[in-house]
């Protein structure tokens, strides 16, 4: 059975409201499907892409920050 | 449906732990993997919280330490993005590139300068957050060599 691990954070994620320690979660998880025989090399690559496109998205609205076009 | 989710995560998160104690180690670009996104949600959490504070007018950050940690920011979100890429890129058995060791070291000498600028602000412990999870990052670069 493999896993997309890119649902699961995304799960995780919406769960954050409730769980102060969602950074530790993301750890647990990914550790677990490893220790489960369950995540590939082809979902760690998958993690990675989703993860760019989540850096780049977020580093938009620091440069937005950073520009001084943010106003309060 | 709250309900649900609030019963839910205890469930996983025992599973999951249970999974773990029974289970294997990760290899290099796993423990990457897993710490890149470690060290981008604490960035992320704290970008949100500095902009939360900023648009309610709180006393921190002005708009000048608004921008100047925009600035950081995008920096630090860079490097991020640089080790998911070098990442990537790895096959089983390489050891990390340089790339990954440099880009860490530089996010570890950034996240200096957040702190600095977080210092006494409702943001420091978040600050402090971010500091654990980028040396994390830079040691398991270190140890994969």
């Amino acid at each position: 059975m493999k896993f997309n691990v890119t649902d699961l954070i995304g799960l995780i994620s919406s769960l954050s409201p409730f769980v102060p320690a969602a950074v530790v979660t993301v750890e647990t998880v990914i550790g677990a499907l490893k220790g489960a025989g369950a995540l590939t090399d082809e979902d760690v690559d998958a993690d990675f892409t989703a993860l760019i496109a989540q850096a780049i998205e977020a580093k938009a609205e620091a440069d937005r920050a950073a520009s001084g076009n943010d106003p309060q | 449906m709250k309900f649900k989710r609030l019963l839910l995560f205890p469930l996983l998160a025992i599973a999951l732990t249970v999974v773990t104690g029974c289970g294997g180690k990760l290899n290099v670009k796993q423990k990457i993997d897993r710490d890149d996104r470690v060290a981008f949600t604490a960035l992320h959490e704290f970008q949100k919280l500095e902009t939360q504070l900023y648009h309610a007018k709180a006393p921190w950050p002005t708009a000048v330490q608004h921008q100047q940690l925009g600035k950081l920011l995008s920096d630090a979100y860079m490097m991020v993005i640089d080790v998911a890429i070098a990442g990537r890129d790895l096959k089983p058995g390489d050891s990390v590139p340089d790339t990954i060791t440099k880009e860490s070291a530089d996010l570890t000498k950034l996240v200096t300068d957040i702190m600095s600028l977080s210092k006494g602000t409702p943001a420091a412990a978040q600050a402090g957050t971010l500091q654990k999870s980028v040396e994390t990052l830079t040691a398991t670069a270190a140890g994969g060599k």
